[in-house]
């Protein structure tokens, strides 16, 4: 008669253990097929979207979605393995010892920090306010190909604070290289966005979403 | 440059005085010119293999690029690093080195560069290693368009690593370590403190050679910081970094991988006047994964898995306060149906909620998300094959709050791709390949609109490719692709009814050739042309004032087209060892915007020796 050794039965056990931890997660998970119920709309508010078929839809989406704050137009300009980088304001960072600040900038800190400035601009639309401006024509023509794309914007962003005695506007200039992809069952998306100011060591839009990191 | 010119100089006249040595060193340099973005990087690393109880070894790395603007000066960013280590064993257990390293950062007017160099010294007492350092870290920063004055700061440093790795269990790894960095520097000191805990054991051995048996691995980090910014700012962090992963076999011959992460960050930010708490986050995230897999008949592949995903972003009660939760079911099929045919199959359905607990409900949402894959590949003969892609992504977005439910919407995307390939002689290949897309957007509570925001758009293409294989050393590939793309409101009348508003037509066609003179050489010229019209649809009224009707006018938009010849010579020994060279000289011009000539260079070596 054969008896299980010491090593089955610890196997055993594991296994045992294993089991019961993945069946309790289970069942401390979320529902992945039900949403919450939502109340119909008390007003009229327009978010402006267009699928983004060609790269240059991206970048009108992405504008539109910062004017208008809203963070889900905004999130679904960006692909998976997006990120972020701005290189000057990184020097900077380093000459500040914050060297983290603009390491690892992808999908989701972005979309976290932008979330945040959404927020709170929202949250005091008497006292706070902004403006996303793309100049209309780029410094350079678009470089489109069948599943990659390069689109360089120069930019103007207002940023507006009306409690200020007087109000105040900062302003921050720059060029925004925004590098777009495409795939089978998705549109295009920014995987790549590059920022430097218009002139050296000035104010830009790295520098603005920084403070909401 | 210059600062890293001395440290290569030195290294290149080393290399000849230990000729005799076995060694390896290697040196990667690429150069890519991309619209106006020059790019150079350089990579050298030597690490001579002694038999000596002296070793050292080398690294450095340097990336430099230019932005030419028009109307303004040129911006120049650098970074490189330096690396220099030298250790010398005095016994089995105890080595004493040197080290220098040199980092810098720089940005036009800007320039921050962090040089450390010390001793250090490594013993093994028990089974338990320590690892010592203790030299000088020299800080300088430099910012020529700032009114601030240029810093410098210099400072003792010191790191102690103290690593263990007893055995616990048979067939188990067990990892401790322990750390502690300090830094003296006046304006700018730091702290750390991190513990490192890792265990992996192999529970039995796998009874299917080539497949990993069961194990368990789990993964604990502690960290602490201190530090403080040259603005007098101090910064606080803790983190912690959990992860369990269990694979093993279960009943049913089932096999079953467990993965847990959990992560936590604090961060606190005392401003330098009176100590005031000036920023606060806790950001936490916590992740698991259980993925179950099958193999039917040893043709058949079935797996399954669940994923849930937590994350909160804590300010103290502050409207910035998020939460998200999410869970996704899925699972996949593939494997070979006959002996000719075989077929793959994924879907996945997740539901993501948004929360802001502070702030309110306002931007609270949640987002639906399906996912469906297929493929499915038939083979007549070794000449003829057919190949069917295609799929179908859902998104469904609803806002929680009365100010935003108008935006809920549904995102649906359609794709069918069917393909074949024929081998009618062994030195031909061609292939024929159709594609339909459709994107489906519609508000949940705007159906009967017809200000457009419903919309339809459609995609449907054609792709013909030749390849001849003339010789051994030479190939042609010739190509054609053609577009056809409309867009345009959904209107409902009892069903979805579209109204084209746009459509365009894409021609594209492309020559190219691949030669070997020699076994590792290859050049590759090629050209292509593309040309693209687009039509607006507008309506029209026509007829009297009592029987108005709406006619259609299709009007040409817009004209591009785009020609572009390119040559790549790439002489490839190994992946390590190669020199990549690549041009192309590219025209277009469209109707809306003046015509453009760009050209694009890309140089690219790599050696190791």
């Amino acid at each position: 008669m054969c008896f299980p050794t010491k090593t089955v039965k610890r196997s055993c056990v594991v296994r045992a253990s294993v089991w019961a931890i993945s069946l309790l997660c289970l069942l401390g998970c979320k529902d992945p097929f039900r949403t919450r119920e939502s109340p119909p709309p008390a007003t009229e508010t327009e978010g402006t979207w267009k699928t983004p078929s060609e790269p240059d839809d991206v970048i009108e989406n992405l504008l539109y979605a910062y004017n208008e704050m809203v963070i889900s137009n905004f999130d679904r300009c960006l692909c998976d393995s997006f990120r972020f980088s701005a290189p000057e304001d990184s020097v900077k960072a380093v000459q500040d010892n914050r060297d983290e600040l603009f390491a690892d900038w992808e999908r989701n800190v972005e979309v976290s920090v932008t979330a945040n400035m959404f927020t709170v601009f929202r949250q005091n639309t008497d006292s706070v306010s902004l403006v996303l401006l793309f100049e209309p024509v780029p410094p350079l023509p678009d470089d489109i190909s069948d599943t990659s794309a390069v689109l360089l914007r120069d930019y103007e962003l207002h940023v507006f604070d009306m409690k200020a005695v007087p109000a105040e506007t900062t302003l921050a200039k720059g060029t925004a290289t925004f590098h777009l992809q495409q795939t089978s069952l998705s549109w295009w998306c920014i995987c790549f966005w590059g920022d430097i100011p218009e002139v050296a060591g000035g104010y830009d839009w790295g520098d603005f979403k920084a403070q909401f990191k | 440059m210059k600062r890293f010119c001395y440290p290569l100089i030195a290294s290149f006249l080393a290399l000849t005085f230990f000729s005799q040595c076995s060694y390896a060193y290697g040196i990667q340099c690429d150069f890519s010119q991309d619209h106006r973005t020059y790019t150079w990087n350089f990579l050298f690393d030597y690490a001579p293999d002694t038999s000596l109880d002296l070793s050292w070894g080398l690294e450095s790395s340097m990336n430099s690029i230019i932005t030419k603007r028009s109307g303004g000066p040129d911006w120049l960013q650098e970074d490189g690093r330096i690396d220099l280590k030298l250790d010398y064993r005095l016994t089995g257990k105890i080595s004493v080195g040197s080290f220098f390293s040199q980092d810098i950062y720089s940005s036009e007017e800007t320039r921050a560069t962090t040089s450390d160099y010390g001793i250090s010294s490594e013993f093994e007492l028990a089974g338990i290693r320590f690892i010592q350092s203790l030299g000088v870290k020299m800080i300088d920063r430099q910012d020529s368009s700032s009114t601030e004055p240029e810093i410098s700061q210099q400072g003792f440093g010191y790191d102690q690593i103290i690593s263990a790795s007893p055995r616990i269990l048979s067939n188990s790894v067990t990892q401790m370590s322990v750390s502690q960095s300090l830094v003296e520097l006046k304006k700018i000191p730091l702290q750390r403190r991190e513990l490192s805990l890792a265990f992996s054991k192999a529970l039995s051995d796998s009874p299917i050679p080539g497949s990993h048996g069961d194990s368990l691995r789990m993964l604990y980090n502690e960290g602490w910081a201190k530090k403080r910014f040259f603005s007098g700012t101090t910064q606080k962090k803790n983190h912690r970094d959990i992860n369990l992963n269990a694979s093993g076999g279960v009943p049913l011959g089932i096999r079953m991988n467990l993965n847990v992460d959990y992560l936590r960050d604090r961060d606190r930010r005392y401003l330098p006047e009176r100590d005031l708490l000036g920023f606060y986050l806790l950001s936490s995230s916590l992740s698991a994964e259980l993925q179950l897999e099958k193999n039917f008949w040893r043709r058949v592949q079935v797996e399954g898995f669940y994923r849930y995903m937590r994350s909160e972003w804590d300010y103290l009660g502050e409207e910035s306060d998020q939460v998200m939760e999410g869970g996704e079911l899925g699972g996949r099929v593939e494997g070979k149906i006959s002996q000719v045919d075989s077929a793959y199959l994924s879907a996945s359905v997740g539901v993501t909620s948004y929360y802001a607990p502070v702030s309110g409900q306002f931007n609270d949402r949640d987002k639906l998300t399906v996912l469906v894959w297929g493929e499915y590949l038939h083979v007549f003969s070794p000449h003829l094959e057919i190949r069917l892609e295609g799929g179908f992504k859902n998104f469904h977005l609803t806002y929680m709050s009365e100010q935003f439910s108008f935006e809920n919407n549904h995102d649906q995307t359609y794709v069918l791709t069917p393909a074949i390939t024929w081998f009618p002689h062994r030195k031909l290949t061609l292939r024929q390949k159709y594609s339909i897309k459709a994107n489906y957007r519609y508000y949940d509570y705007q159906k009967a609109s017809e200000t457009g925001r419903n919309s339809l758009l459609r995609r449907a293409s054609s792709f013909s490719d030749l390849e001849f294989r003339y010789s051994e050393r030479m190939t042609f590939f010739a190509g054609y692709s053609y577009r056809y793309e409309d867009d345009g409101p959904l209107i409902w009348k009892d069903q979805w009814v579209q109204r084209i508003s746009r459509d365009q037509r894409i021609n594209s066609v492309s020559l190219s050739l691949a030669y070997r003179p020699m076994r590792n050489l290859t050049v590759s010229p090629k050209y292509t042309y593309e040309e693209r019209k687009s039509w607006d649809h507008e309506a029209e009224e026509t007829g009297d004032a009592q029987e108005k009707t709406l006619r259609e006018r299709r009007l040409l938009g817009n004209r591009f087209f785009r020609k572009m010849i390119s040559i790549t010579l790439r002489y490839l020994v190994s992946q390590e060892n190669y020199l990549y060279l690549s041009a192309a000289h590219r025209l277009q011009d469209d109707t809306q915007s003046r015509q453009e000539i760009s050209d694009y260079i890309t140089v690219s070596i790599a050696r190791i020796f």
